[in-house]
């Protein structure tokens, strides 16, 4: 199924896909399933976090708000993608 | 006249401790402790060494070289989350120990930014006249506070024991540092994400608690993913905010002192603020996270690395529990 940041907007979820993956293969471990834990399965660890977010804030052209820096709303891909969906489409 | 820091000084325990050393107790590689904090070596003091101690060998060499003599400070600033004693503080153990006169002696308990801090203070006496020559130390003997577990790694791994001091007063002379500005803030709705819970009055049990089910409150706490995230925003926008003020900008700024944190969060900084990481003096890597000491160590580190040079802007950056964080601006005489 298409992503519904994609269809909505069309913008490239598929960018931060592609960043996670990159960084899964780094640290030497798979790119877990959209709602299993990024942390726990070891794609992101302290700094991956960060860089991370660095990476959304460069991508997207938006600076995520210091109320939102909670690892909690990045921890999977799915709550990735609905962060994403709200804030990205709200801000463009 | 400005007020300015003119000398400075720091003493560490003679204990090295490896990275490598470290790998059984905490079941982890020396490559993955380099990876993950930075620290190849740090010192751990012996079981009889006291913070004062070692604050002590700081404040010794800051007043030899900023010329002064123990009778002439007329103020002590001592931060540490390790004191010797719950109560009194160090700060009359350090006058004691020195031979300070019967000055007053104020303990400060704001981690990581107690050097910062130490700044503020220091210059409002020195601006007001209430005091003319200031002594600032920092000093922590963390090594005996951590748990030495597997679990515990991603914080006891950091932290080394150490003291930095400094002489901050209203005098200039050549290769001084002149403190233009600070700007301090905190956020208390992160108090819980990095600090040491207990011993205290906020955890709903007593003082002192026998019960296996509250150890862990004893030991360290860091919630590494919400600081990291917090302290690269906040520092950043703290030194911009500092900088705008001046109508400075990054590149105006020659050398950058941060809080020894951890190496990724060094690394975060040179790269929020657009400048190449030989900016940045780090000290981390062989003394690990000394808390209140790290800026001040890094300080007089620079000084004897001869980074410290006339005319060139300098930048103090911290950030710690709290969370307390902020900037402050100097230029060297």
């Amino acid at each position: 199924m298409k992503d519904a940041v994609e269809a909505k907007d069309g913008y490239p979820f598929q960018r931060v896909r592609s960043f996670l993956e990159q960084t899964a293969h780094a640290q030497g471990v798979r790119l877990p399933g959209d709602s299993d834990s990024l942390f726990d399965n070891e794609v992101l660890d302290s700094f991956g976090l960060l860089e991370f977010i660095g990476f959304l804030e460069d991508a997207f052209a938006i600076k995520i708000p210091e109320e939102d820096l909670t690892p909690d709303r990045f921890e999977t891909i799915e709550k990735i993608r609905d962060y994403l969906e709200t804030h990205v489409a709200h801000s463009s | 006249m400005t007020t300015c820091i003119v000398g400075t000084g720091r003493h560490l325990p003679e204990q090295v401790i490896e990275t490598k050393d470290l790998e059984p107790t905490f079941g982890t590689s020396e490559e993955w402790i380099i990876k993950n904090t930075g620290v190849r070596t740090r010192y751990w003091a012996e079981q009889a060494t006291a913070t004062s101690d070692l604050a002590v060998g700081a404040a010794e060499q800051a007043l030899i070289k900023s010329g002064l003599k123990v009778q002439e400070i007329d103020y002590l600033i001592a931060g540490t989350m390790t004191p010797d004693h719950q109560v009194p503080g160090i700060g009359p153990i350090i006058q004691a120990k020195l031979g300070l006169r019967h000055i007053p002696c104020l303990d400060i308990r704001v981690a990581c930014c107690n050097p910062l801090y130490g700044f503020e203070i220091a210059t409002a006496l020195v601006e007001s006249q209430r005091a003319g020559h200031v002594l600032l130390v920092g000093a922590e003997v963390q090594s005996t506070g951590l748990k030495l577990a597997p679990e515990a790694r991603d914080v006891s791994l950091l932290f080394g024991d150490g003291a930095g001091a400094c002489v901050i007063a209203r005098r200039e002379r050549p290769g001084s540092i002149r403190l233009m500005d600070i700007e301090l803030f905190t956020d208390g709705k992160f108090a819980k994400d990095l600090g040491v819970m207990a011993p205290g009055t906020g955890n709903g049990i007593r003082w002192f608690d026998d019960d296996p089910r509250h150890r862990d409150l004893y030991f360290p706490v860091m919630n590494g993913k919400t600081v990291i995230l917090h302290a690269a925003r906040k520092i950043g926008d703290a030194a911009l905010s500092i900088l705008s003020r001046h109508d400075l900008s990054p590149q105006d700024i020659h050398l950058v002192i941060p809080h020894q944190a951890n190496a990724n969060l060094l690394v975060a900084i040179a790269r929020q603020l657009g400048i190449p990481e030989e900016k940045i003096v780090s000290v981390l890597e062989w003394c690990g996270n000394t808390s209140s000491a790290s800026i001040l160590i890094a300080l007089d580190w620079a000084y004897e690395q001869r980074q410290i040079r006339s005319g060139n802007h300098i930048l103090f950056l911290a950030f710690g529990a709290g969370f307390a964080w902020g900037a402050a601006l100097g230029k060297v005489i």
